[in-house]
């Protein structure tokens, strides 16, 4: 993306320089032909400024001969006549004029006739001359000749005022916008040096920010190299690049330390990098890389490397085409070193096998404990059963009380057993949750219980109750504990009396304590509360705690049996399923259990 | 002068009987001593002369007039259980005193005698038998069940369903479930 | 000559001597008309029950679970699957009590599922109970297809 506007930008700089330079060139242009025609304005009016001096030193020689002539008739001197007029200095004149001219058409044919007249006038001199000396002298001829002279003169002189002085002015005219041109030339001037100094400014400061950036981006690049670098080197990866059309390599300083070679130790090539991999799988990537690179499809393998110290490395080597800014198809791929990760996913995998195996080992110490060892058990009890119902007569009676102790210790190693195996059962629980009816599980436990709750007499109220989320038979074992315990521990004489509620509104400050071993928030959206109260003996609330724990059983009279596992089993599932049991007891008045579960998973 | 036999009682017994049997014209066979089975109803005139002409050679029918009405007793029983909408509402041994015309007593020493089990128990097992079929049969539910088998809660039927089964009726119809599944 | 119609024939197929002690034991105590006839693994039970000199069929078989040679599973699943043996009753003689156990064996055909008790008037008490129900069975005409008994 900034790569696309970075281009943009060059290109818009690239319109504005061409423009720069165009404008600059139409300028110097203009700034030339402008000199140009002033160069040639400046001659033009010097030519004209000359003609004018010849022309006006021309009639002075014009002059100066007419006075002469005055002066030679009124004198009578002819013998000084004789080469006393100008005329070779007034031809001359007229040749200067005929060569300032020469550029000017109009005032050139003017000049020509100008030199006519002029021609003319000295004609008319010398027969002015020639009639004063004439032999008879005629007085007519004479005056006439003068008076042509007269009339010769007006019309010169007409002729230089009507013809040559206005083409001489005209030149003049047209040379006197000079000064317009001078202040013409003098603004292109400053405007070109103003833009020349613009773009000069523009283009400094451009080509500055442009250092800047450059500078900026080059030591960025160097950042990020080193970077590069050093996570190449933390990371154990390293880098490699192939040019495929000129099939030129290049790996990264830490792909030669992958190796445990120094950096550019050998040149980089397919051979020479190949060398260190394990024989076992040279042949799978020298073909995976064949393929990839014919169908041109990235590559992700993983293989062994031997080092020359002999260590094994395990890597993976992950490698993909692109094209380069000059059109050129090349190959990139980054090596990694996974043999740190590999051998813990190993020892991973060994723990896992290891862990099933205990399981396995777990599930048979269940089958012998639920089945092997209590063959033997059941035997001595049948046993004893024979000897209690034919021969106890017969011993003495001592050993009839040892008798009945060994009766009272077997009932009581059976009924360890097996709350042993429902404990166990419940460690090795399989989580697979199912959303379980409590209503209809609470009937079918009731109907179990039936026996017993027939002979108890005790009166058993339900609530209607949630729908929960867990492992049906472990549910089952959890209310069928809790209520067999209510129904274990009854206060003599009294109905036994078992509730079975829920509530929505967690309102007292139970959630508080028993939310202080745990980070979880206990809301009545997240959480079902269910609680079972009896009327039966109860216990000291200190107790609440340690009622909980594996053969833990209270100070109660020995009339009530028990291995102390059948709430250590109920804490157990209500952790398999994520949840928290709370007991409250009142001696002499009741218990209370109250279970909280999740409401989703 | 003495003469010495060695006769075989099982043989000869077992041809007496044939030879009465196929005299009466009665179908039978044979299954073990002591143990005949009797294809076709029979008669009273011909059971009672075969009972005759066995007994002559010391042999008793046993299924004699007792086992009749122990057969009669439990009739009496289903069809209370199965074809009254409604259980009588006197005692049991009342109505069946008053069905079979002889002392309560009497007909509950005969019974157990017989079948090695009490009128009350037997009552009880069909009633459940009965339960079993509502259940599986015409799908009803517990509570349904106990109505009209006259219980006096579901508590007490499961409890009883429980007694003579070792089930719980939720078990119960689970397994008949699966095991129809199965079958299928 | 004691010779009667209501002797009720039992097998049981046990393979530990000493439960085919108690069970022997119990069933004289019990002085039930009846003839025990053991087997000491599935194999001797299956033997005897496919012979076809075997033509008195025994009204009720108590099978072991875990046995030798063929297990009490692998023997209900046979037995089952013969139409000839259709009427036998089966009753499953086992030490486990697991729920799944009972379910399992009663969809494989058993009618009766018997926990070995670990005292002995309670083990003639369960045959008595067992015999006699099965008898009410076979006497008085019930379904024997709902016939389920978890003793």
């Amino acid at each position: 993306m900034k790569f696309l506007k970075q281009n943009k930008y060059f290109f818009l700089l690239r319109i504005a320089l061409g423009i720069s330079i165009i404008a600059i060139g139409y300028l110097t242009t203009m700034f030339y032909f402008q000199m140009k025609d002033l160069d040639s304005s400046f001659q033009s009016i010097e030519n004209i400024n000359a003609t004018q001096n010849e022309l006006d030193e021309l009639f002075s020689i014009l002059k100066e001969d007419e006075i002469k002539l005055s002066n030679l008739i009124i004198a009578d001197d002819v013998a000084i006549s004789k080469g006393i007029f100008n005329r070779e200095e007034a031809s001359e004149k007229i040749k200067n004029l005929e060569q300032l001219s020469a550029n000017n058409r109009f005032l050139h044919q003017s000049i020509l006739k100008l030199a006519s007249f002029i021609e003319k006038k000295y004609t008319l001199f010398d027969e002015i001359m020639a009639s004063s000396k004439a032999i008879p002298y005629d007085e007519n001829t004479f005056t006439e000749k003068l008076f042509e002279n007269k009339r010769f003169n007006h019309s010169l002189y007409k002729f230089i005022e009507d013809d040559v002085q206005p083409n001489i002015n005209g030149i003049k005219l047209h040379d006197s916008n000079y000064p317009e041109k001078i202040a013409t030339t003098r603004k292109t001037v400053f405007i070109l040096a103003l833009v020349s100094i613009v773009i000069f400014l523009l283009s400094y400061s451009k080509m500055n920010d442009n250092l800047l950036y450059l500078k900026k981006i080059n030591n960025d690049l160097k950042l990020l190299n080193d970077t590069f670098n050093s996570a190449e080197k933390i990371a154990g990866f390293g880098y490699w690049k192939i040019d495929l059309s000129t099939n030129a390599y290049t790996f990264s300083d830490n792909l030669y330390r992958l190796l445990e070679e120094d950096p550019k130790k050998f040149k980089p090539n397919w051979e020479n990098f190949n060398k260190y991999i394990h024989p076992e799988d040279y042949e799978y990537v020298i073909k995976t890389n064949k393929e990839s690179i014919d169908n041109q499809i990235p590559t992700s393998m993983l293989f062994r490397y031997i080092l020359p110290s002999g260590v094994l490395k395990y890597v993976i080597s992950t490698a993909n085409f692109r094209t380069n800014d000059k059109g050129q198809n090349i190959k990139i791929g980054v090596i990694h070193d996974v043999t740190e990760q590999f051998k813990k996913t190993f020892e991973l995998e060994e723990n896992n096998k290891r862990l099933i195996a205990i399981n396995a080992e777990l599930e048979s110490f269940n089958n012998i404990v639920s089945h092997d060892l209590q063959e033997p058990l059941r035997k001595i009890q049948m046993f004893i059963s024979r000897i209690e119902a034919n021969d106890l007569s017969v011993i003495s009676e001592a050993s009839q009380g040892y008798f009945s102790k060994i009766k009272v210790s077997a009932n009581r190693m059976q009924h360890l057993m097996i709350d042993l195996v429902n404990y166990s059962r419940t460690i090795k629980s399989d989580k697979i949750f199912v959303e379980i009816n409590l209503n209809a599980i609470l009937q079918e436990i009731l109907e179990e219980l039936q026996p017993t709750i027939e002979e108890t007499k005790a009166k058993i109220a339900i609530d209607e109750l949630p729908n929960v989320l867990g492992t049906k038979f472990q549910i089952q074992q959890l209310f069928i504990n809790l209520i067999s315990n209510s129904l274990k521990y009854t206060k003599p004489n009294t109905t036994p009396e078992i509730k079975i509620t829920t509530d929505d509104f967690f309102a007292d400050n139970l959630e508080d304590s028993i939310n202080e071993k745990s980070d979880k928030i206990i809301t009545n959206k997240t959480y079902f509360k269910i609680i079972i109260s009896d009327n039966g003996i109860g216990f000291k609330q200190e107790y609440s705690e340690k009622i909980f724990q594996l053969f833990r059983r209270l100070e109660t009279e020995m009339s009530y049996t028990g291995t102390g596992l059948g709430l250590a089993i109920c804490k157990k599932i209500i952790e398999n399923h994520n949840g928290f049991i709370k007991a409250q007891g009142n001696p002499g008045i009741g218990a209370t259990f109250i279970i909280y579960l999740p409401k989703s998973l | 002068m003495k003469l010495y036999v060695k006769y075989d009682i099982n043989l000869a017994c077992r041809i007496i009987v044939q030879e009465q049997l196929e005299r009466l014209g009665i179908k039978y066979e044979l299954l073990e001593f002591g143990e005949i089975e009797i294809s076709d109803s029979v008669s009273d005139e011909s059971f009672t002369e075969l009972q005759y002409s066995l007994e002559r050679y010391g042999i008793e029918i046993i299924n004699n007039q007792k086992s009749q009405l122990v057969q009669r007793i439990k009739d009496t029983i289903i069809e209370m259980i199965y074809e009254k909408d409604k259980l009588p509402t006197s005692t049991i041994s009342n109505y069946l005193a008053d069905k079979l015309n002889l002392s309560y007593g009497y007909i509950a020493n005969v019974f157990s005698e017989y079948t090695y089990t009490s009128i009350e128990n037997f009552i009880i097992i069909q009633k459940i038998e009965r339960a079993k079929k509502l259940i599986v049969e015409d799908g009803l539910t517990l509570t349904e069940v106990s109505y009209k088998l006259n219980y006096s809660s579901v508590a007490y039927l499961s409890a009883q369903f429980k007694k003579v089964t070792g089930l719980t009726p939720s078990m119960f119809k689970r397994i008949v479930d699966r095991r129809r599944n199965l079958n299928q | 000559m004691n010779s009667d119609s209501s002797q009720m024939r039992i097998l049981l197929a046990e393979d530990d001597e000493d439960d085919r002690l108690f069970f022997n034991d119990a069933i004289n105590e019990l002085k039930m008309n009846n003839r025990l006839m053991t087997f000491k693994d599935g194999r001797d039970l299956m033997d005897y029950l496919e012979n076809p000199e075997t033509t008195l069929l025994p009204h009720i078989l108590f099978l072991d679970l875990n046995m030798p040679c063929k297990t009490g599973a692998e023997c209900l699943k046979e037995i089952r699957a013969n139409p000839k043996f259709k009427d036998l009753t089966i009753a499953i003689y086992s030490t486990s009590s697991s729920e799944k156990d009972i379910e399992e064996t009663f969809i494989g055909g058993a009618n009766i599922y018997i926990k070995k008790p670990n005292d002995f008037s309670k083990l003639k008490k369960v045959i008595k109970d067992v015999v006699n129900m099965n008898w009410q069975y076979h006497t008085s005409g019930l379904n024997k297809e709902t016939f389920f008994l978890s003793i």
